[in-house]
């Protein structure tokens, strides 16, 4: 177990730092200048000279590279070159609970939506029920999320006035309710169809057969026999979702004005400030890895046939 | 995916904001700002949002929207835009400069008793300290450019130390200013957000807890959520500001920000109305009273890259210049602007009235293409940005060069990156614009189309260089008769266009909207908000 955990933290250093490396070139591949940006539309050939020689951009590629590695191993990722005095540490770690947030809302919703579905659908197979949940998940895996966020908030925030219009406010479960649900319904139907699928298969196995046969309920049958199997790609979904959602949840919160580090992203790439994209990039890969090195330790716990060697 | 055009706008917007224009407006709603006074009401909170975070507090750094917008209410400069004209008044100055004979030396006084949010009084020696900050290139301040007429301005880039020797403190309130070439447009430049005034030392720490002498002071900033600025309670021009303060909201999708307006939570769109909603809002009878609509000094246009075939064939050029119906392209624009007729907008120094450009003649620029030697046409490519306008434009006249034997492939690029490639000469047909910093055609014809500017990141996209057109600019530049100036800059405008290097293709509108309880409101050409001038209709009758 402890040989296992060393390997893998050995392993997600190696994958961030090529993450890392990886968003920096090809920010740099860019045909694009950060300095233009920054200099603002109507700047001077001579101005964008001199911010290229305080920003360091005038050096070459690996020179740029070497000096940005070695202030990231002392922890450092820089300034934004955008949002001026901004660390670009401090301003992700800002955005983080709004993201927590939004991504557990999301969650919550997926599960909410899809789970319930997936096995009423896979229990009641072939029946209309069945094909209604098929359709509707079909309409919710389509529906590209900014337009159900923008049709969320004309109607359920402007028109009808039930929720409120953008951001953040007192209490903030009434600010969440549109972000969290845009956000989950897409997952939701996704969860729906997995669930249905697994399920289907599992109350086709012969441990139900005999269940059956010995005459069980249903429902025991169901919720305590059957679902344990769904279990496992269940979390390993929720895992993936989860630390994807983290790494900022660019859409939904730019759509909704919520100050995440999905908007900062978008943000960050729309004016191509490097530190900025960076320290984004490398937020989201290190959820995504630590999530599913937590993933990987919960099979464990829930099937006791894997067992974590070294 | 269409996330992107979205996405995109909101850099435009940025782009768009840093807005300008001319005196001229169609107000629907808007009263005289000079006799408002009498109507306006104390008190309140006037409600704003803004896509994007202020980029900096630091007025020399400052060129987003956002920013901008914050550095008139935060500071002041020596001369500011009077209400809805591209015309300057008096802010810190006693009056307006003393300008010596030969054109090269500004003397300028401060107001008395004038002081900062911290207390201590504002001096010539801050005017200075705030003029040479923006000549360090440690600044990094993007509009550096316009300040090195000043003398001693390189040597100072050099070595920062002290003032240029251009730039000298006569006394307390007392200002000396040395130019290197005489410039009438210099003026301008004091009022440009670089020209905001700062303590005296307050660089390091400007761009996060400014201190500045203008109506509001910023109180608190949390980074994404919002910014709070409060009334400025000793400001000099009382009773400015009316209204008690201001909060924008940070990080509102534009298409948010209508609806919030609509709904009453704002009164006022950091953001311009997106084009998706412009028709939607602008036909509403119920907001006929709230929208305003004024020229802006810009001029969007498409440029040919004169160093590369076949545009540097004079006739391939003047062919171009035939291809194209102004009034069919401004309708896919939803009207924002009137055809074009020169290279310099209405409302700025130069602007002649003349028309100095061509209408849509497909047969004569198939002759011309015949005698260039293309008979049977040819084909180039087009580089564009991938946002509004642009991206409504571009098929279009891509269909229009069609029509006269031009087989175009069109490039829609990113901002950034257009401007790069098409600054770097890569782009032999460059769609483009440009709003005026300062109301002078300097800004234009200068900016763009000198020879100076014929570099790579030199925004002159046709790589245009006729030092006859610059010595005419100069000239003009050291008028002091307007009417002397206008000529110079007509002749310049004249001899540039008769060799096409670019196409005219439509003058800018802006089109803004606030709520129903903004009283005073009216849009700047140059600048953003006024927000000294504007109260809240909900407001008191004097001051509790």
């Amino acid at each position: 177990m402890f040989w296992w955990i060393l390997r893998r933290l050995g392993q997600m250093a190696i994958v961030l730092f090529g993450v890392v490396s990886l968003a920096f070139l090809l920010v740099y591949a860019v045909p694009a200048d950060p300095a233009t940006t920054l200099a603002g539309p109507n700047a001077s050939a001579a101005t964008i000279a001199s911010i290229h020689k305080q920003l360091g951009l005038d050096e070459p590629l690996w020179q740029q590279y070497l000096g940005f590695i070695g202030r990231l191993l002392t922890g450092d990722l820089g300034t934004s070159y955008v949002l001026r005095e901004t660390p670009v540490f401090g301003r992700i770690a800002a955005a983080l609970p709004t993201t927590l947030l939004v991504a557990v809302g999301g969650i919550i919703w997926q599960i909410l939506l899809g789970v319930p579905a997936g096995i009423y659908a896979a229990y009641r197979r072939g029946s209309w029920v069945d094909r209604v949940i098929t359709f509707i998940s079909l309409i919710g895996l389509s529906a590209p999320p900014f337009w159900l966020g923008l049709l969320l908030i004309y109607y359920f925030a402007f028109t009808w006035g039930l929720f409120p219009l953008n951001g953040l406010g007192d209490p903030v479960i009434w600010f969440l309710v549109l972000p969290t649900f845009t956000l989950g319904a897409g997952g939701g139907a996704w969860y729906a169809r997995m669930t249905r699928t697994n399920m289907i298969e599992t109350l086709d196995s012969p441990f139900v057969r005999m269940a059956r046969a010995k005459g069980m309920p249903e429902h025991v049958i169901l919720w305590r026999h059957s679902f344990r199997h769904i279990a496992i790609p269940l979390i390993t979904m929720i895992g993936l979702d989860f630390g994807y959602f983290l790494g900022g949840v660019v859409i939904v919160e730019t759509v909704f004005g919520l100050n995440g580090i999905g908007r900062l992203a978008f943000d960050a790439i729309s004016n191509l400030d490097t530190p900025m994209i960076v320290g984004t990039v490398l937020f989201a890969a290190i959820f995504i890895v630590v999530v599913n090195f937590i993933v990987d330790l919960l099979y464990s716990v829930i099937d006791p046939r894997v067992r974590l060697n070294s | 995916m269409k996330r992107n055009v979205r996405v995109t706008l909101l850099g435009a917007a940025l782009a768009i904001a840093l807005t300008a224009c001319a005196p001229t407006t169609s107000n629907t709603g808007g009263d005289d700002s000079g006799t408002s006074a009498d109507a306006a009401l104390y008190g309140g909170t006037i409600e704003t949002a803004a896509a994007s975070d202020p980029e900096t507090f630091d007025p020399a750094v400052c060129t987003g929207a956002t920013c901008w917008n914050i550095m008139r209410m935060v500071f002041d400069r020596m001369y500011d835009y009077k209400g809805e004209t591209s015309e300057l008044k008096l802010q810190a100055a006693e009056d307006f400069p003393e300008v010596s004979d030969d054109g090269l030396t500004y003397t300028m006084k401060l107001k008395e008793g004038l002081t900062f949010s911290n207390g201590d009084p504002v001096t010539a020696k801050d005017v200075a300290y705030s003029y040479a900050r923006v000549l360090d290139p440690a600044t990094q301040a993007g509009l550096a450019e316009f300040w090195k007429g000043i003398a001693g301005a390189e040597e100072y880039a050099a070595n920062p130390t002290g003032l240029p020797s251009g730039i000298e403190v006569v006394d307390d309130l007392t200002l000396k200013i040395t130019l290197t070439s005489p410039n009438s447009s210099f003026k301008y430049v004091l009022a440009m957000p670089a020209g905001s005034i700062i303590p005296e030392g307050s660089g390091d720490t400007i761009g996060t807890e400014p201190v500045g002498s203008g109506p509001f002071t910023l109180t608190d900033f949390t980074p994404g959520v919002e910014v709070n600025l409060d009334r400025n309670a000793d400001y000099w021009d009382s009773p400015r500001p009316y209204v008690d303060g201001v909060h924008m909201t940070l990080g509102v999708d534009p298409d948010n920000q209508v609806l919030m307006l609509q709904k009453g939570d704002i009164d006022l769109m950091g953001s311009p109305i997106p084009p998706a909603k412009f028709l939607q809002v602008t036909t509403d009878a119920k907001l006929a009273d709230q929208i305003v609509e004024i020229e802006k000094p810009s001029i969007y246009y498409l440029a040919m890259n004169m160093t590369t075939a076949p545009f540097d064939n004079p006739k391939v050029r003047e062919a171009i210049s035939y291809a194209f119906d102004r009034d069919a392209l401004l309708k896919l624009v939803n009207g924002q602007g009137k055809p074009a007729t020169e290279f310099i907008p209405p409302g700025v120094l130069g602007y002649s009235g003349d028309d100095m450009t061509h209408g849509k003649d497909v047969e004569k620029a198939k002759k011309l293409l015949a005698e260039a030697g293309y008979p049977n046409g040819l084909e180039t490519q087009m580089f564009a940005w991938n946002v509004a306008p642009f991206s409504a434009l571009a098929p279009q006249m891509q269909q229009d060069l069609k029509a006269i034997g031009i087989t175009v492939d069109l490039q829609t690029l990113a901002p950034n990156t257009f401007a790069e490639l098409a600054g770097s000469g890569k782009a032999p047909l460059a769609l483009t614009f440009w709003v005026a910093d300062y109301p002078e055609g300097s800004d234009f014809l200068q900016a763009l189309m000198s020879c100076a500017t014929a570099v790579p990141q030199g925004h002159n996209y046709a790589y245009y260089c006729n030092e006859k057109m610059d010595a005419s600019v100069q000239e003009a530049l050291a008028a002091t008769d307007p009417d002397v100036a206008t000529e110079k800059y007509t002749e310049a405008s004249e001899l540039m266009l008769s060799e096409n290097p670019v196409v005219p293709l439509y003058f800018g509108t802006k089109t803004e909207i606030h709520g129903p309880t903004v009283g005073g409101y009216f849009p700047q050409p140059i600048w953003g908000w006024d927000m000294a001038e504007y109260w809240k209709t909900d407001g008191e009758k004097s001051r509790s």
